[in-house]
């Protein structure tokens, strides 16, 4: 996992594993590891470990199931709902950065019509 | 607060090696310590650890003063091994058991075996690594509130200095401080929770690695950098 340099690790922990569970990468209902064994695929300390599980749990994309250990939500429904989240934070950032390129609404439109027009293999479709 | 290094100046004949040091060290927290050699690591380590005196101003471990006697609290791992090179294996886990009370013999014959050392041997016929990775097993086996580290990656090789971290980060006492004096700091960011950094006897860094990323939006090493050039 490669660490940026502009937010507390613990908070990248936390993108990286919704990114992972909004992926299907880590499936629901799927065990996750001990905190220890966690922190050192991560290439954290227990404690920035814990934090960002702790966070995950109050979001309820986590839960500890009393001696079983912790497992990520097979709520669909709060599945969901975190896809939705994220579309929406990389929509915000998209839409921000263009404006401040001083881009307008109708060509950041038109690009992303054109770009979601593109087929797999890079040709584009003239429909 | 686990402990309180306060106004701490140590000087060895002509040279300062730390000169009006203020610092704490939480509980459950990992600390990087870091600066040039002859920046004073070591010195404070030492002080740290109970094994050196200071010249001015005062260490409290907990609520008391700090003394030897904390020194069961405390885990040392030196920057130069303390056994010589023809001590076998099996008497250091005789000489840990005698000395210290904490000390977990099944926990680090565990460690031992799972890092694919042979107990039957002596330390001369162990690499480099596996003797640090050996050394490492033995003081981490010790119940301390507090774990100090010089220099344990110094001689290895990228994969057993990560090996080395790894160990460090899981295999001590939960809930324990523990503080490694590296100058590995790019390599192992991740891992600190607080950054100390220490240029001519002075401490010039004291900060927290969520605030260096979270605030000043830089990395660890550059955020020194800038903190290095202020100081002139």
């Amino acid at each position: 996992m490669q660490y940026q340099n502009n937010e507390p690790i613990y908070l990248q922990i936390i993108h990286d594993f919704k990114s992972k569970i909004v992926s299907g990468a880590y499936p629901p209902g799927s065990k996750v590891l001990p905190v220890r064994e966690c922190a050192i695929a991560y290439a954290v300390n227990p404690n920035t470990m814990q934090k960002a599980l702790s966070i995950l749990e109050q979001e309820g994309l986590v839960y500890t199931k009393r001696t079983a250990g912790r497992f990520i939500s097979e709520d669909a429904g709060r599945i969901a709902r975190l896809k939705e989240e994220m579309v929406s934070v990389y929509v915000k950032r998209l839409v921000s950065e263009m404006r401040s390129f001083g881009i307008s609404d109708e060509v950041i439109l038109t690009s992303v019509r054109e770009e979601l027009k593109r087929n797999v293999d890079g040709s584009t479709s003239c429909k | 607060m686990l402990m309180e290094v306060r106004h701490v100046s140590k000087r060895y004949g002509k040279k300062t090696a730390l000169a009006d040091v203020s610092l704490k060290l939480e509980k459950g927290k990992l600390y990087a310590l870091c600066g040039n050699n002859g920046a004073g690591k070591s010195t404070l380590m030492r002080i740290l650890a109970s094994v050196e005196r200071v010249d001015q101003g005062d260490v409290l471990f907990e609520t008391h003063s700090l003394s030897y006697l904390d020194r069961k609290e405390i885990a040392y791992f030196a920057d130069e091994s303390f056994f010589s090179d023809d001590v076998e294996i099996e008497e250091i886990f005789d000489l840990y058991e005698y000395f210290f009370d904490d000390f977990d013999r099944k926990k680090c014959e565990r460690l031992v075996y799972q890092n694919g050392i042979d107990r039957n041997s002596a330390l001369s016929s162990l690499s480099k690594g596996n003797r640090v990775k050996l050394e490492l097993s033995f003081t981490l086996s010790r119940r301390a509130k507090l774990y100090l580290f010089d220099e344990p990656f110094a001689s290895l090789d990228p994969l057993a200095r990560e090996e080395v971290m790894q160990m460090i980060v899981s295999c001590g006492s939960e809930d324990a401080t523990y503080v490694i004096a590296t100058h590995l700091l790019a390599e192992f960011e991740s891992y600190f929770d607080q950054v100390l950094f220490l240029q001519d006897g002075k401490l010039i860094v004291d900060q927290s690695v969520d605030k260096i990323l979270g605030e000043k939006q830089m990395g660890v090493q550059d955020y020194l950098k800038t903190c290095l050039r202020a100081n002139g």
